[in-house]
């Protein structure tokens, strides 16, 4: 580590490694005329330490003042460097005060460092490499691992649900699934628009492989060190193409010099449903076939079955975690192995992942050149059964779950009037096998490689190999009941794999009070993806469960074609950071993106971006103010980024496709296949987003209370959609185009409050609040808001009906109803649907042109609470979410609370209790009465810890975690967080019991 | 290390592309058409559009995406249901967004069922347009086709042209004003007159009347002369309804030539509407089905698990499925002597459990059962798959041409009123197993033919068309139960003889213009 080596690099090499660097010298030289060349007499070395602790720093930066010259220091702290008597050296290193010392006749200068209180002087991670907070432009937030939810977390985004204002990650019911991500609004109407996964520097394929709940959980939620969130497009347009969802950046741990540990982190996790959904129990579901289903008295069976009971269950889950992680001088590793076995309350339901990931950092030819591997690899077994939760809690109580005369059936009681009665909900559990095994392998080399003889340049290169493989397989036996098969099997195999190579030129240099910071890139990134495997149905033999497909007659086979498709984008890409005495920062940058998934002349799209900072803090005038404030820097960016998620490829270009065997059209004798073009726009482009930030980040009460403040306006434009064509103008009714515009205002505000810092006792609060509005302003090449829009949130309960709509003047995800009619004491009408809704247009008609818009699914406002409490040994953190002004459309009690239903299709059915409030005989799927106010508090997770042991070998802390537990809300249902309540995943609450030992 | 960084510029320099991928399977027309069975492929396709609704049966990869439910989105399906349920021959026991609405004459321009016909139509257009533009006489040469292969495109395109006429001739006859589109372009559609539309029709029918192979001298499934000469009369017959002027002397014409072909009434009525009706010598033209190869959701399969519900049995009709959808009214059996068809066989009605009347629209069980439709063959044996029926669609039949050249000679086209009598005679005979119900010159009026239609041609999807041309569909004059959405029937609006352009077109299209009374 004593290099040393600005005065040496032109003399001759010393080390054999070093020869090669011939060529690179004679640039140097003519680089170096540019430098004056002092003399140096003396040599200086000493021991840089923490003031507080006397530990040595190693890593500190020594710099001659007013050159490039400098040094840096060993692992025990020390250096050694050549300097002129004169000379001033400053010792800097990351969160301490520069220090600046005259050489003088010293020969040996100990120096020890202050901490820097008021510098926020922390490095945070962006596109392509790292800045210095306080020199950040754009908006983005960083979540430290000491700040991440505790709980079972089964993938990453779930560590920072609520931790960032913006930043909306709803985590859902199960708890192994994927959670939705949107940060600052939707942008897109695109349902895959989903932000930027980069890991460690390497963007990734969110898309993961069939059978597989939940695309990023290959990665060890444990392993990850921060996780950093790009929120508007001055930070995110060096991503172009990839950024307009926002980006997300997981940072993975590395080790410690001189910290070699070794920890263990395991957890059992009950799991209990609290609350379920209200149906009418077996007594009072007999009464109410006595009350409203009289003639149907005679079909009431013996039993008293509780079917969701019958189908969910208590579980115990458990996870545990095993890392190794250290460093030494030329070698930094983190190896860590993970196992986690997730029983979900639905029986049957089980997620085991097992993950092994490593990152190892070494540092070669004289640590000019920097190479980290870095694999993480995932085994996941996901069993899931088809959701029955609907089945369950309408079929008939009072027939019982077994029938130990019907063979045919398994011994399960069946219905077995039609076709279309519903099948026994645990014999479906029990009897269906639904298996996805899917191997995830992320490889990623990266070099760094700093060019001898020019300060601050870095020509960086990764390359990364994202392997995915998924196997599906579904299996059912004769004696399910299914009128339609007999026997049905399902295998399919998904290969894929993302590739990508990016290089990167970056030079990072101080010329006195102007620091510039230039980057240069190139990226390659390719996708394949392939699907093949059979289907069939009524088998002959159904002995060999899933994996012989010549059980399958040949005319109930279907055989997926291998279907490979790959996809290429290739990018130039750029930045320049500038400041200028530390006060006036500018930040520009620029990406050029090629596509494969547009045609000639639209493959090619261009994303700039700029932004300025202003520190405040540093203008003198302002000084008198620091007693005040300890930091204050205005930001105002401006960028344009890109998204091309969900579009499909070659959709640029009419291709002619052939259909399946099972559609052909008879000729003469002979079947013909049929030939059809797709509907395509060749014109298709990106859509488009622009967004304007401008943001303050300040910091008071000596660092105590810090935060920031942004408002926004994001603007979608060219936003792409599956629309209606204008009839006769293609080859099809829809076609995927640029068609409309949608915008987000937003104002977020973020707070972190140092309560109580005290060596015993400390106390930190996290709290942000975010208001966002969105609105479409142009659809389908329309602005008039009288214009129908387009019908989506398809719900149950009848086929083809939605609730939702896509309007111009509305926002995303606006519901359209009927306005239902009260009478005097408040309650519903009831009747001929003629009667019970408002007439909006006078016709004396109820139908499509009485449908009014009300209400909105996704929340505008979202404010979230985290505490840490640490007290002696003990410490307790918590999570609490709440959500204000939207709206759940209870589709489980508007498809189940009608009287009708209870005998409905010559069987009876179990109804959802709201009937019991509304009286209604018929189904009224479309009132607004099922559209309740959702505005919801959660705690979603409340952890309370204990530290045995304080030794500095053995760190032995247990803890106890309550996860997810019910909400506080107006809402009738089971979840307010979902936009249309339809049978959803039963919430579950979680109680965790769990060690971490570190030694 | 040097090296590694040539390794790092050459990565630069080797991974840049041009960016141009291509499917590995499907491809642009320029390259697929340079085979011939592809343009086969294609005609296929077209006609296949008229009943399949996807590239999967019996459902899958849908053709269109804007009504949620592939099913719905047959043409056969929607064209028999815009025929038949807005008429006294069938109504719908469903609750689908808005298919109560063509029970009751209440359907808005947002109706899914009118947008199935609408986006359909244009789709069979659009096919058809695009088709002819990718086999062009310079395309064709360009592909390289020999002699025999250019003369197979050339009988492909006048096909094509037929569907698409028939394309036209229906969205004329459910839509009327609608745009004349002959190429693929993106400027958006103009309507133009009805008469426009009309001629356009006319022209292409004699511009390709000469193409096609004689009746019955094409393959199975394919068009020929007579299905032109049955579209011809049928366009003819109807045309003083789309365009104010009378073409019936054209439509004698047109009728004669088919009464001169190879056609003739079937002894067995029920054998045109069952699991082997492909061998019928009475169907002019039909969409054929298939159970395993042809399977949707439209078509027979609909008409017949549509049909039965209540006390019937599905296996008695050759299929499994019991939708409990499709009845009729009291009108359509009050038309027949007696509701058991001892006296004329043709009423095909189901009794057991149904009554006659219909108080709630929505139960099955109110209004007679048709099982007119059956997926068995002439042996009593199922089709080859009961879930999906091998009967085919019976479009035009040679019953059909006796009633209209009847109504033609009564229209004043000329003709002979005695042969008219005899053809009319012809089908009663068959109906009535002897002469017993055969009628006289002087029986032979507009109010009679009017309900021989209905009797001969019930449920097979022009009613509608009928009831517009003897001018009661609409207004006071005719009344069934749940006409104008009252029980035992109400005057509706004239403006209801066509429907509205679905209000998702006028927003795409901003040159439309709605419907008048829309």
């Amino acid at each position: 580590m004593n290099q040393n080596y600005t005065n040496s690099m032109c003399e001759p090499p010393k080390r054999k490694g070093v020869v090669s660097f011939k060529w690179i010298f004679s640039i140097c030289l003519m680089i170096l005329a540019a430098f004056q060349l002092q003399a140096q007499d003396a040599t200086v070395s000493g021991k840089v330490t923490d003031s507080k602790t006397g530990e040595p720093l190693p890593g500190s930066s020594i710099m001659i003042k007013g050159t490039s010259n400098g040094t840096t220091t060993n692992l025990d702290g020390e250096f050694k460097l050549q300097a002129d008597v004169n000379d001033i050296l400053i010792f800097s290193f990351i969160g301490y005060e520069n220090q600046e010392i005259e050489v003088g006749n010293r020969s040996v200068i100990n120096v020890e460092m202050q901490e820097d209180i008021s510098q926020l002087g922390e490095v945070v991670v962006i596109g392509y490499g790292e800045q210095e907070e306080k020199d950040v432009t754009g908006v983005v937030s960083t979540v430290k691992e000491e700040s991440f939810n505790r709980g079972q977390i089964a993938s990453p985004e779930r560590l920072i649900a609520g931790k960032i204002a913006g930043v909306d990650v709803t985590p859902g019911n199960t708890r192994a699934g994927g959670a939705g991500i949107t940060i600052r609004g939707r942008g897109s109407l695109n349902a895959q628009a989903q932000p930027l996964i980069v890991v460690d520097g390497v963007p990734i394929d969110n898309t993961g492989s069939s059978g597989n709940r939940n695309a990023n959980n290959f990665i060890n939620p444990s392993d990850i060190e921060s996780v950093t969130v790009l929120k508007d497009a001055s930070a995110t347009a060096i991503y172009g193409s990839r950024g307009a969802a926002g980006v997300i950046l997981y940072t993975t741990k590395s080790g410690k010099i001189g910290q070699n540990t070794v920890t263990y982190d395991g957890s059992f996790v009950f799991s209990e449903i609290l609350r379920e959904p209200d149906f009418l129990s077996t007594q009072n579901f007999r009464n109410a076939i006595r009350q409203f289903s009289p003639q149907n008295t005679n079909r009431l069976g013996e039993s008293d079955t509780d079917w969701f009971n019958e189908v969910t269950r208590n579980t115990l889950s458990q996870n545990h975690n095993l890392s190794f992680r250290g460093a030494t001088e030329k070698i930094n590793y983190l190896v860590s192995i993970n196992h986690m076995d997730n029983q979900e309350v639905i029986k049957g339901d089980r997620n085991q992942v097992t993950r092994l990931s490593m990152r190892l950092k070494t540092s070669v030819l004289n640590d000019y050149l920097d190479i980290t591997f870095n694999t993480k690899n995932a085994l996941t077994n996901d069993q899931y059964k088809p959701n029955v939760v609907g089945t369950a809690v309408s079929f008939d109580p009072t027939r019982p779950v077994y029938d130990p005369e019907a063979e045919q059936y398994g011994g399960y009681y069946e219905w077995d009037v039609a076709s279309i009665d519903p099948i026994n909900p645990v014999s479906t559990i029990n009897q269906t096998q639904s298996i996805g095994e899917n191997r995830r392998s992320f490889n990623a080399i990266n070099f760094d490689l700093r060019i001898p003889g020019i300060d601050g340049l870095t020509l960086s290169a990764t390359g990364s190999y994202d392997l995915r493989n998924g196997l599906n397989k579904v299996f059912e036996p004769f004696s399910l009941r299914n009128d339609n098969r007999d026997g049905y099997l399902q295998r399919t195999t998904n290969n894929a794999y993302t590739s990508t190579l990016f290089t990167t030129l970056n030079y990072n240099k101080s010329f006195g009070t102007h620091d510039i910071d230039l980057l240069g890139g190139y990226e390659f990134q390719e996708v394949f993806s392939e699907t093949t495997g059979y289907e069939g149905i009524n088998l002959t033999d159904d002995s060999k469960g899933f994996n012989d497909p010549t059980v399958i007659p040949r005319d109930f086979i279907d055989l997926y074609r291998a279907v490979p498709v790959t996809n290429q984008l290739q990018s130039y890409f750029g930045r320049v950071n500038y400041s200028y005495d530390d006060r006036y920062l500018l930040t520009l940058t620029g990406r050029l993106d090629g596509s494969t998934k547009f045609g000639f002349g639209n493959k090619y799209g261009f994303f700039p971006s700029a932004a300025l900072g202003w520190r405040l803090i540093e203008e003198d005038f302002f000084q008198r103010l620091t007693g005040v404030f300890s930091d204050l820097k205005l930001r105002v960016g401006w960028g344009q980024t890109g998204n091309q998620s969900g579009i499909d490829n070659y959709i640029y270009d009419k291709f002619y496709y052939l259909s399946d065997a099972s559609a052909t059209y008879q000729f003469g004798d002979e079947y013909i296949q049929l030939l059809r073009p797709e509907a395509v726009d060749p014109n298709i482009q990106w859509e488009r987003l622009i967004s304007t930030n401008i943001g303050i980040d300040f910091s008071v009460l000596k660092g105590r209370l810090s935060g920031n403040l942004d408002v926004y306006d994001k603007t979608t434009d060219q936003l792409l959609y599956n629309v209606p064509v204008a009839a006769g103008t293609n080859v099809g009714d829809r076609v995927v185009t640029n068609i409309g515009i949608m915008n987000n205002k937003g104002i977020e505000l973020g707070l972190n409050f140092i309560a109580i810092d005290k060596d015993r006792f400390s106390w930190d609060l996290n709290y942000n609040f975010t208001y966002n509005q969105n609105k479409i302003v142009k659809l389908n090449n329309e602005i008039n808001e009288d214009s129908p829009g387009i019908q989506v949130g398809g719900i149950t309960g009848d086929i083809g009906r939605t609730i939702q709509v896509l309007k111009v003047g509305q926002p995303f995800s606006t519901f359209l109803s009927y306005n239902h009619l009260y009478d005097d004491a408040g309650n519903p009408l009831t009747g001929a649907t003629n009667s019970i809704y408002e007439d909006l247009d006078g016709d004396g008609l109820i139908n499509e042109d009485d449908l009014q818009t009300q209400g909105v699914a996704i929340h505008p406002i979202f404010t979230n609470l985290s505490s840490n409490i640490r007290y002696g040994n003990f410490d307790i953190n918590l999570t609490l979410r709440a959500k204000f002004g939207g709206q759940t459309y209870n589709n489980t009690a508007s498809a189940n609370g009608w009287y009708g239903r209870l005998s409905e299709n010559q069987i009876l059915n179990n109804v959802h209790e709201s009937v019991i409030e509304t009286g209604f005989e018929n189904r009224q799927l479309l009132s607004d009465y099922y559209i309740e106010s959702s505005n919801f508090l959660k705690l979603d997770n409340l952890t309370l810890g204990y530290n045995v042991n304080q030794i500095k070998e053995f760190r032995l802390r247990l803890y106890t975690t309550v996860q997810n537990m019910i909400p506080i809300s107006g809402y009738s249902g089971l979840d307010p967080e979902v936009e249309i309540d339809n049978n959803i995943y039963p919430p579950s609450t979680a109680f965790i019991f769990g060690v971490n030992a570190q030694f | 290390m040097k090296k590694f960084i040539y390794i790092v510029l050459m990565g630069l320099i080797l991974s840049c592309t041009d960016l141009d991928l291509r499917p590995e399977y499907g491809d642009t027309g320029n390259i697929a058409f340079q085979d011939v069975n592809n343009l086969e492929r294609y005609l296929a396709k077209i006609y296949a559009s008229y009943s399949l609704t996807g590239q999967q049966g019996p459902a899958g990869d849908a053709d269109l995406a804007l009504v949620n439910d592939e099913g719905f989105t047959s043409y056969i399906r929607a064209y028999w249901k815009a025929q038949e349920l807005t008429t006294d021959e069938a109504v719908i026991a469903w609750q689908d967004a808005g298919i109560q609405d063509l029970n009751t004459h209440t359907w808005s321009s947002d109706n899914q069922f009118v947008k199935v016909l609408y986006y359909r139509l244009f789709l069979i257009i659009s096919y058809s347009n695009d088709f002819l533009e990718q086999s062009t006489d310079d395309l064709l040469a360009e592909y390289g086709y020999n002699e025999e292969e250019f003369a197979l495109a050339q009988a492909y395109r006048s096909e094509v042209r037929f569907l698409r006429a028939m394309a036209y001739w229906h969205a004329l006859d459910l839509f009327r004003n609608i745009p004349l589109v002959t190429q693929i372009t993106a400027d958006f559609p103009v309507q133009t007159s009805p008469q426009n539309i009309f001629d356009f029709i006319e022209s292409e029918l004699q511009a390709i009347e000469n193409e096609l192979p004689d009746p019955q001298q094409n393959e199975y499934g394919r068009a020929d002369k007579a299905a032109v000469w049955m579209m011809q009369a049928k366009l003819y017959l109807n045309g003083e309804v789309y365009t104010g002027n009378s073409y019936y002397t054209q439509a004698i014409t047109a009728l004669e030539k088919i009464l001169d072909g190879p056609y003739t009434i079937e002894d067995d009525y029920q054998l045109n509407f069952r699991a082997d009706n492909h061998t019928s010598n009475e169907l002019i033209f039909t969409l054929p089905a298939d159970g395993i190869q042809t399977q949707s959701y439209g078509g027979a399969t609909f008409l017949i698990n549509g049909a039965i519900g209540g006390n019937m049995v599905a296996s008695n009709y050759g299929t499994s499925g019991a939708w409990a959808g499709l009845r009729t009214t009291k009108n359509l059996v009050q038309k027949f002597p007696d509701e058991t068809g001892d006296i004329d066989s043709r009423a095909i009605f189901f009794t057991d459990g149904q009554s006659l009347e219909i108080a709630d629209l929505t139960v099955f069980t109110e209004g007679y059962a048709v099982p007119k439709y059956t997926n068995l063959t002439t042996e009593g044996e199922p089709g080859s798959n009961i879930e999906f029926a091998d009967t085919d669609y019976p479009l035009f039949r040679l019953a059909d041409v006796y009633l209209m050249y009847a109504e033609a000679v009564l229209r004043g086209g000329g003709g002979s009123e005695a042969t008219a009598v005899n053809l009319i005679n012809e089908l009663r005979e068959r109906a009535y197993g002897d002469n017993s119900g055969n009628i006289t010159i002087a029986d032979l009026t507009l109010d009679f033919i009017l309900d021989e239609r209905a009797r001969e041609l019930y449920w097979e999807g022009h009613r509608r068309v009928d009831l517009i041309r003897f001018g009661v569909y609409t207004g006071g004059e005719y009344l069934w139960p749940w006409k104008g959405n009252n029980i035992d029937g109400a005057s509706i609006s004239e403006h209801l003889e066509i429907f509205p352009i679905p209000a998702t077109d006028l927003a795409a299209n901003l040159e439309l213009e709605q419907n008048n009374g829309y």
